[in-house]
């Protein structure tokens, strides 16, 4: 049995033009200790899904239906009490804008243990002390759980905000573009950092970004989602080496890379559909430089191509 | 080689540091952020010069101090537009040089007017400068510009808000609005790095086919090493207010010699599976540039480093033709 089972999720948003479905049939498992990647554009549902497994969704997010299995059990049926144990306790999260997730106004020692505390029965002091060792864990000094968030520099708050994810041990740590906006060496020292506790803690993790390049360090395989629907899956390799999905191919060759040459690659003509009237057959049709007859009729479902590699294209 | 249009030399910014009320009273030694140090670099005619680094670097500040956009009072140096000293120009002939050096923000989302149609953003240029000889003119040339841009077809787009608009497109109405005035140069400060991936290269292929098509040349702002390689002619590394290695991309990007050059070249994402190669990966961040470290300030974060970089700062040496880098190593 996999940690986390995600079956046919539909997550929809209420909007004044309609109802946006978001996330729209995803399916994916993630193995205990595994690492999962969740590429996309923006808008092409992947914090979406990610919020889903923890259920929380902003007010006017519904889930319509499918199921999130953990260690068997479906998330979606959860009393409000077993959901404040699950969240935290097995499920975290990293979140993108790390001065937006910090409380500005409280010591970030204190931030750490009351999630400790929240989930564990521990006084104070201990916690006080598990914030301390967690802050020298991600490689800050333990005497600054006395400082708050705007003494630190922007790659040190993403440090707290990873400290802050392991404090209850999690089995599943969740990274919403946890470097972006961070320079590229801050940004693979932190990676190294998720690296090297994810592999000591035994930890899986689901790592959402918008850049594939970045997931190569990271991660042992990648979905790649678009308007909603994960189109192609697979491990990491296969994804670099040989994408089968027209629109991974199309995500692949849009980072220059320093090895490559030093023409640009073509940009995907056209814009992602927005999500109240998604095109019919296959969403991606209207964009698809490989597009065929069938694609505007029938929508491609997700099939298996290799070993742990699926692909929902009709060529 | 090309002619050249901007020579920019020793030049420095220093920030004052805000003292506090009792700081002021007590006499204490004002601080400064010395932001810009003391660089060298010129541009040629339809060149793009990329000027790399990390945040807090200084390559913003550069990109501001060669358009005259900061506090006379902090810029020292000499900055040269096609052979005339920017800080010692005339009123008249300071308009002039507004009208042929523009600039392209980070940000589309905030660089344009929110309560501005296309129309109104795009024409102000030529307003302020009193360009346009009659209305029939000025949407003539604004049509031109947006045309210029990509955004066509322009009526489609002139009476629209930039909230109807998508980040590229956004983009490419700052460059509309840049190009009206028909300019020369242009600093592009981070131009595509808000923007989603698919249309990062449209804006791209744009800033390519103007300087094809009209010889603009480019100061390129950029922590993407990976985007001054697909566009830059020459390029500098910046590293707290000092260039540390310049010269032709392809030497700078390909070959690195400098040890922090090196260092932002091997932790690039490459797009291959965790493979073992070893890379070595910088400790801390930059320090502060109010307190710049002694003798080469790269040297506490240096892999590599000599008894002398505390001691000594280390001078731009030429490597191979102009290629240069500061490093006691070389």
């Amino acid at each position: 049995m996999p940690l986390l089972d995600v079956q046919d999720l539909h997550v929809s948003f209420s909007m004044r033009q309609g109802m946006v479905r978001a996330v729209d049939g995803v399916s994916f498992t993630l193995e205990e200790g595994e690492s999962l990647g969740l590429v996309g554009e923006s808008g092409c549902g992947k914090t979406t899904a990610a919020l889903s497994l923890l259920r929380l969704l902003p007010p006017n997010g519904r889930i319509d239906s499918g199921k999130i299995l953990y260690q068997g059990r479906d998330v979606l049926t959860f009393t409000a009490e077993e959901l404040r144990r699950f969240r935290w306790k097995e499920i975290s999260i990293i979140f993108q804008g790390a001065m937006n997730a910090l409380n500005p106004v409280q010591r970030v020692g204190d931030q750490i243990a009351e999630a400790i505390r929240l989930h564990q029965p521990v006084s104070e002091k201990d916690a006080g002390k598990q914030a301390q060792a967690l802050l020298e864990r991600v490689e800050l000094e333990g005497r600054r759980v006395n400082d708050y968030p705007h003494e630190f520099s922007g790659g040190q708050r993403q440090r707290v905000m990873i400290a802050m994810a392991l404090a209850c041990r999690p089995r599943i740590v969740i990274g919403d573009e946890p470097t972006t906006a961070l320079d590229v060496m801050v940004q693979a020292q932190i990676f190294e950092l998720v690296e090297s506790l994810r592999k000591e803690l035994g930890m899986a993790m689901i790592l959402i970004t918008h850049d594939l390049s970045v997931l190569g360090d990271t991660c042992d395989r990648a979905a790649v989602m678009y308007a909603g629907q994960i189109v192609e899956i697979g491990p990491i390799e296969t994804l670099f080496q040989t994408p089968c999905h027209p629109y991974a191919r199309c995500l692949l060759r849009s980072f220059p890379r320093l090895q490559g040459s030093r023409s640009m690659a073509d940009s995907i003509p056209g814009t992602p559909p927005n999500l109240i009237e998604v095109p019919p057959g296959c969403r991606f049709h209207p964009r698809c430089p490989e597009v065929m007859a069938i694609c505007s009729r029938e929508q491609p479902l997700l099939l298996e191509r290799g070993p742990r590699h699926s692909v929902a294209c009709h060529g | 080689m090309a002619p050249e249009i901007l020579r920019v030399e020793e030049l420095k910014v220093h920030f004052p540091l805000r003292s506090s009320f009792l700081q002021g009273k007590s006499g204490a030694v004002k601080k400064v952020v010395r932001a810009v140090d003391g660089i060298s670099f010129s541009i040629g005619e339809g060149e793009v010069f990329a000027l790399v680094g990390e945040s807090g670097c200084g390559k913003t500040t550069t990109g501001k101090a060669v358009l005259d956009l900061l506090e006379p009072d902090c810029v020292s140096g000499k900055i040269e537009f096609f052979g005339q000293d920017l800080l010692r120009m005339k009123a008249t002939e300071m308009k002039q040089f507004r009208r042929r050096a523009q600039m392209i923000f980070q940000d589309p989302y905030q660089s344009l007017n929110p309560r501005e149609t296309v129309y109104d953003i795009v024409s102000e240029p030529l307003a302020i400068h009193r360009l346009a000889k009659s209305e029939a003119d000025r949407r003539e040339r604004v049509a031109a510009s947006l045309e210029n841009a990509g955004l066509k077809p322009t009526e489609d787009y002139l009476d629209r808000y930039p909230h109807e608009l998508s980040g590229g497109q956004r983009q490419r109405v700052a460059i509309a609005a840049a190009l009206i005035l028909e300019p020369l140069f242009l600093v592009a400060d981070e131009p595509v790095s808000m923007l989603d991936v698919s249309v990062r290269a449209d804006i791209l292929k744009l800033m390519v086919s103007l300087r094809d098509r009209y010889r603009i040349s480019y100061l390129f702002i950029t922590h993407d090493l990976a985007l001054a390689w697909v566009l830059a002619d020459h390029a500098a590394i910046m590293y707290l207010g000092k260039i540390v290695e310049v010269g032709p991309a392809e030497a700078v990007i390909q070959k690195p010699r400098h040890p922090y050059s090196q260092a932002l070249v091997e932790v690039m994402p490459r797009s291959e599976p965790r493979a073992a190669r070893p890379r070595v990966i910088l400790r801390g961040e930059a320090p502060n540039p109010v307190q710049i470290p002694s003798g080469c300030r790269f040297h506490p974060r240096c892999p590599i480093p000599l008894p002398r970089c505390k001691e000594d700062e280390p001078a731009l040496e030429e490597l191979e033709s102009g290629h240069r880098a500061a490093c006691w190593r070389l």
